[in-house]
């Protein structure tokens, strides 16, 4: 693990790293392959088609390169789409230390948020789960807002076990709080 | 199967006017073009913001054992064939 990518505080501990559910890669995965097959099941209903149903003055037998060529240039693109898919799947990443959660948000390629609520300042920790897909799977939307002037929230989906890691971050809320109370001189950050 | 078709340089419907072994080519060229693009982009995005060394190698051997033959069969197709 590349841990040192995340710029850890000294005596930092990660305590989850987190992504996103698998069913939401798998599921994005499946409509890229579907995708994939289109042109494939097309091709084969036109070359089955009775004479009498084809495309009048269209004899696809003359050109089968033309047709392996731009068959093997849709795989290619739907490779490509796939490995898009996967990468903003894996780059998007939840980590919860026992200071901070830290949650990267890449929105497409050329677009990277990264946010860090600091856990003395969370408050309301919510997680929603709603449907029955995401029920059967337990995976939901969890959210959370930090309290001061600068409110900021966070607002994540497709969250795998949001009432773990609901507990999982409270617990981690209630200790930092002690912690700071029992050694008041520790501001944020060291 | 019937005797070989009398048209020696196909045209495709959608460019009438460019024969299609001169189209597959210019193709194949834009196609490796954007290869190029998309390899450094995810070569970038997987170096500098990728969490786990293992995954990567993975994502790395699995991009190129799916893409090169791809690749080579468009290049076969739109260079020699």
């Amino acid at each position: 693990m590349l841990f040192e990518k995340l710029d850890l505080e000294e005596t930092e501990e990660i305590l989850i790293m987190v992504r996103k559910h698998w069913f939401y890669i798998l599921s994005q995965l499946l409509v890229i392959f579907f995708a994939a097959l289109v042109p494939i099941v097309l091709l084969s209903i036109f070359l089955n088609l009775p004479p009498a149903f084809g495309f009048s003055g269209i004899n696809l037998d003359q050109y089968p390169a033309v047709i392996a060529f731009f068959l093997a240039a849709w795989l290619f693109f739907s490779v490509i789409s796939g490995f898009l898919a996967w990468t903003q799947y894996y780059l998007d990443l939840w980590v919860i230390t026992d200071r901070r959660i830290i949650v990267v948000d890449q929105i497409n390629f050329f677009n990277r948020n990264v946010a860090i609520f600091r856990l003395e300042r969370m408050q309301d920790i919510e997680f929603n789960i709603k449907g029955l897909i995401p029920t059967f799977f337990n995976y939901g939307v969890l959210s959370a807002q930090t309290a001061g002037h600068m409110e900021a929230n966070f607002n994540s989906d497709y969250m795998p076990n949001p009432d773990t890691l609901q507990s999982m971050i409270q617990k981690a809320m209630d200790a930092r709080l002690t912690e700071l109370n029992n050694k008041p001189n520790l501001s944020s950050g060291e | 199967m019937d005797s070989a078709p009398n048209v020696s340089l196909p045209t495709l419907g959608f460019v009438p006017f460019l024969p299609a072994d001169a189209l597959i080519p210019l193709v194949f060229f834009v196609i490796v073009f954007f290869y190029a693009i998309f390899t450094g982009v995810f070569y970038y995005h997987w170096n500098a913001y990728a969490m786990g060394g293992k995954v990567i190698s993975l994502t790395y051997l699995v991009y190129f054992v799916l893409t090169l033959p791809l690749l080579a069969i468009m290049a076969t197709i739109a260079l020699i064939g």
